[in-house]
């Protein structure tokens, strides 16, 4: 049963629960910073979730191969016990989704366990089936290529009123 | 040591420049909760009385509770107290939501305790259980919005979180409020001049440590219980995510109580113009919310047409939109959220700037204010460019008025004369916010007995009279008002010192509380407790101010809604008859009835026998 | 008699936008007002303001004229000509 954790970034507004839940379910504290799932809060008004993709770069990259994909969901997990906290795999993830944490030096990151779906009161995370996934994918990668936080300062946030 | 607290707190003398970690003292913890609860026993155990505010003698709390930066729905807050340099009621306190409470949390520390004053502007650093105090030199004199970007730059990490004062706050413009990153205040009390006066310019903080409750599985089940409720209830689950706090215009219009040209009326026929609805439908781009909300009532609005165009930000809230629209005559969005974005900007409080221009509005009209006196603005009703102007001139003490109404409504009063006292609508020096007394008689007492002045928020009596929560009561008459206010205030004090956001209480309950509570910290907590230690902090604010002299007299409002029937609306013909309602709060509360002063025998029931010995004092004095 | 009827917040567009207007027999109820709502807008009007048991829904609020008929005489609140019913949904705030 495949399924692919998507987020529409309209809906997002910044207030990290999906961080904080996912830290919690993982390491039972309350530690937005330890969480999979990071939350991209700046002015003016951009809020948006990053999140692992599944893409698989970190895989091979791993010297100890602590790092493989789950034939059935097509999950990409980190096997703890292998893992030895190198972090060549945070080198390489071109998202910044992957990280050792500083508590268990392993690596984490995101093994669709549904806490930050779950608990989003905006209900932007949301599990699809990979074709209604397309867009959704497509929509966050065009914004975040050609979205320019420095521009939209210099448009708007300066107000010409005095 | 119970699981919740980051278990220190943080002292610093700016003074001396020194800093320490202190365990926090299980008692305080036991019998005082967090937030205001800390900062009551702190402030009556430390703040002298008769300090002048804006001296170094001042103490100034920042604090959160066990519940803040925990997955209890809408926990991302955080507070500050002091003496206030604005009011009379002693007691300052200001809440604001944004980011930082959090994060003062997981940088290692439950509260801050700040006296003395720095040679030089200077600003905190907190990252998980370090501290610095640098040089703020080259911040000081620049606004909220630059500070920011400047900081975020040279600290080189825009994930940090940081408190701020403005330029209002350097200059101790007594409206000044604490900005929380860009859009959040803790506005009330002036407390932006008391950081001012120490020449504190911010608190930043990066926290990586973990934050634990007792039993992490059944808090769970508590959270997911909790949310469950604020999901399905049509306030917290619909209307606040949707409108924001906005939505109440066009109902409180309704019900005659939208204060209007300085609380001279409480309706108008064009407040549809200001209401969240129209907000929808014009100027908002998206709802945003505080760190871990669950409700997100935030607006984020951008003005694209006319001459405000380019002002984006996040805001208005209802508070604002009333003060720079109805109170001030002025029916157009793109004004008020100008002006509720120059207030972010400068560090100066919404809703007291919007009442106090209201004030100079109603002075200017009745040639008490000439345009002499004004500077040359012509401060008619609904001008917005002269209301808007006003803001900033008050935020920088520009010209004659601006400087002369940054000292607040009694000093200014005191200055102008000719009577203009009348006119202030503020109770102990507070201005009061977007609900007419004479149209909310419960919301009137509440206004009267607020300990920080003339407030809505100590109890929202708004919640019973307009939307039958916990229960329906009729906004005309007194029956239960003293019993519903004195409930309101006990479980909200305890709400302030678990420290999470009010708008919470729409849909739990204090059972909700003390389940939640009782997974966090490990120990029991029951309905019965949670208002009891609500009592209790209140109870110990009411004496830090009872020291100082406030008692019945001060437990009042203005003449306005004493003697002068309203012109208009459902309330038309009537006043409030606050007099029976305080006899029966006081008797309720355990007060005496004459001074306003809680009996000695309450006090001790409460476990308060140090304060108990001041209420005798003061008892035989009178 | 002629009636004007709003709605607000969430119940915004539950009349079609803006206010209503009915024409009423003299000494109508709140009561007569809502079913002939009832009937002009179909069953998603009726389903919202009245319950199964044809009781008013309980999150719903009514004001005559700023008042909460709650505390005047309910559903059988008289009504006079020129008469302002709004209908709003549970709302809060600050």
């Amino acid at each position: 049963m495949v399924k692919v954790l998507t987020v529409d970034v309209e809906l997002c507004v910044g207030c990290e629960r999906c961080a904080l839940m996912c830290a919690f379910n993982k390491f039972k504290v309350f530690n937005p910073r330890r969480g999979a799932i990071h939350v991209v809060k700046m002015e003016p008004g951009i809020d948006a979730p990053v999140f692992c993709t599944q893409c698989g770069v970190c895989i091979n990259v791993c010297p100890v191969g602590a790092i493989y994909r789950d034939p059935k969901t097509r999950v990409v997990m980190v096997d703890e016990d292998r893992c030895n906290g190198c972090g060549a795999c945070v080198v390489v993830c071109p998202y910044g989704a992957i990280h050792v944490d500083p508590v268990t030096k392993k690596a984490f990151k995101c093994t669709y366990c549904g806490f930050c779906v779950k608990y989003c009161p905006q209900g932007a995370l949301k599990f699809v089936e990979p074709e209604e996934a397309l867009w959704l994918k497509r929509k966050s990668m065009a914004r975040s290529l050609t979205a320019s936080p420095t521009l939209a300062r210099k448009l708007w946030w300066r107000p010409p009123m005095r | 040591m119970p699981k919740g607290y980051a278990g220190k707190i943080l002292r610093v003398d700016l003074t001396s420049g020194k800093w320490k970690a202190e365990e926090l003292p299980e008692g305080l913890m036991r019998d005082f909760v967090g937030g205001n609860g800390f900062a009551a026993k702190i402030l009556f155990d430390e703040l002298k009385p008769g300090v002048d505010p804006l001296s170094p003698d001042n103490v100034l709390i920042f604090a959160t509770g066990p519940l803040t930066g925990t997955a209890f729905p809408s926990s991302g807050r955080w507070a500050a107290y002091a003496k206030s340099p604005l009011t009379t009621a002693v007691w300052g306190e200001a809440h604001s939501g944004g980011q930082w409470g959090p994060e003062l949390k997981y940088a290692g520390f439950d509260a801050i305790v700040i006296t003395g004053r720095a040679e030089k502007p200077v600003y905190i650093w907190i990252e998980d259980g370090q501290v610095e105090i640098r040089d703020a030199t080259h911040l000081w004199g620049k606004d909220v919005f630059d500070t920011d970007e400047i900081l975020k730059e040279e600290i080189g990490d825009e994930t940090i979180k940081a408190i701020y004062i403005g330029p209002a706050g350097e200059k101790l413009v007594r409206l000044a409020c604490i900005m929380d990153s860009l859009y959040r205040a803790a506005g009330r009390c002036g407390l932006g001049a008391v950081m001012g006066s120490k020449n504190l310019k911010a608190i930043v903080c990066r926290g990586s440590l973990d934050i634990e409750v007792e039993k992490p599985d059944e808090f769970l089940a508590v959270v997911d219980e909790l949310t469950e409720k604020m999901k399905e209830n049509p306030i917290t689950g619909e209307g606040l995510p949707m409108y924001g706090t906005d939505v109440l215009v066009n109902i409180i219009n309704a019900a005659g109580g939208l204060p209007t040209f300085n609380f001279q009326q409480g309706w108008h026929p064009e407040a549809w113009r200001i209401s969240g609805e129209h907000m929808r439908d014009t100027i908002l781009i998206k709802n945003r919310g505080c760190r871990f909300c669950w409700i997100r009532c935030a607006r984020y609005c951008a003005i694209t047409s006319g001459p405000y165009t380019g002002v984006v930000g996040e805001g208005p809230e209802y508070e604002t939109v009333w003060a720079f629209g109805s109170q001030c005559g002025v029916f157009r969005l793109d004004a008020i959220h100008a002006a509720n974005t120059l207030c972010n900007k400068y560090g100066i409080d919404t809703i007291s700037t919007g009442n106090i221009i209201g004030w100079a509005m109603e002075l200017y009209e009745r040639g008490i204010l000439t345009e002499e006196d004004t500077d040359g603005l012509d401060l008619r009703f609904g001008n917005h460019e002269a209301m808007v102007e006003l803001v900033e001139r008050i935020a920088l003490r520009k010209g004659k008025l601006g400087d002369l109404l940054a000292e607040g409504w009694l000093r200014a009063a005191e200055k102008i004369g000719k009577g203009s006292e009348r006119f202030i609508m503020g109770v102990k020096g507070l201005g009061l916010p977007a609900y007419s007394p004479r149209s909310f008689w419960g919301h009137a007492l509440a206004y009267a007995t607020s300990v920080r002045g003339g407030c809505h928020l100590r109890a929202y009596m708004i919640a019973a009279e307009v939307l039958g929560v916990p229960e329906k009561l009729d906004p005309l008459t007194t029956e239960r008002k003293a019993e519903m206010c004195k409930f309101f205030q006990d479980y909200f004090a305890f709400v302030d010192s678990s420290l999470v956001c009010k708008f919470v209480t729409f849909a739990l309950t204090p059972e909700d509380f003390a389940k939640a509570m009782t997974a966090c910290t490990g120990w029991d907590w029951d309905a019965d407790k949670v208002l009891l230690t609500g009592d209790r902090i209140y109870n110990l604010e009411r004496m830090i101010q009872c020291r100082e002299g406030v008692g019945r007299k001060d437990d009042t409002l203005p003449e306005r809604f004493l003697k002068e029937p309203a012109p208009v609306g459902p309330a038309k013909g009537k006043v409030v008859p606050l007099e029976k309602m305080l006899d029966e709060y006081y008797r309720l509360r355990g007060w005496d009835v004459q001074t306003g002063v809680p009996l000695p025998e309450t006090l001790r029931r409460l476990g308060l026998e140090e304060a108990a010995k001041v209420a005798e004092a003061l008892l035989k004095k009178s | 008699m002629k009636v004007r009827v709003r709605s607000f917040a969430a119940l915004s567009g539950l009349l079609g936008g803006d206010a209503v207007e009915l024409e009423l027999p003299e000494g109508s109820t709140v009561r007569d007002a809502l079913e002939a709502l009832g009937k002009r807008f179909g069953r998603r009007v009726k389903d919202v303001i009245f319950n199964g048991e044809g009781r008013l829904a309980r999150a719903l609020k009514v004001l005559v004229n700023g008042r909460d008929i709650d505390f005047l005489s309910g559903l059988m609140t008289t009504l006079k000509d020129g008469d302002e019913v709004f209908l709003f949904p549970p709302v809060g705030g600050g």
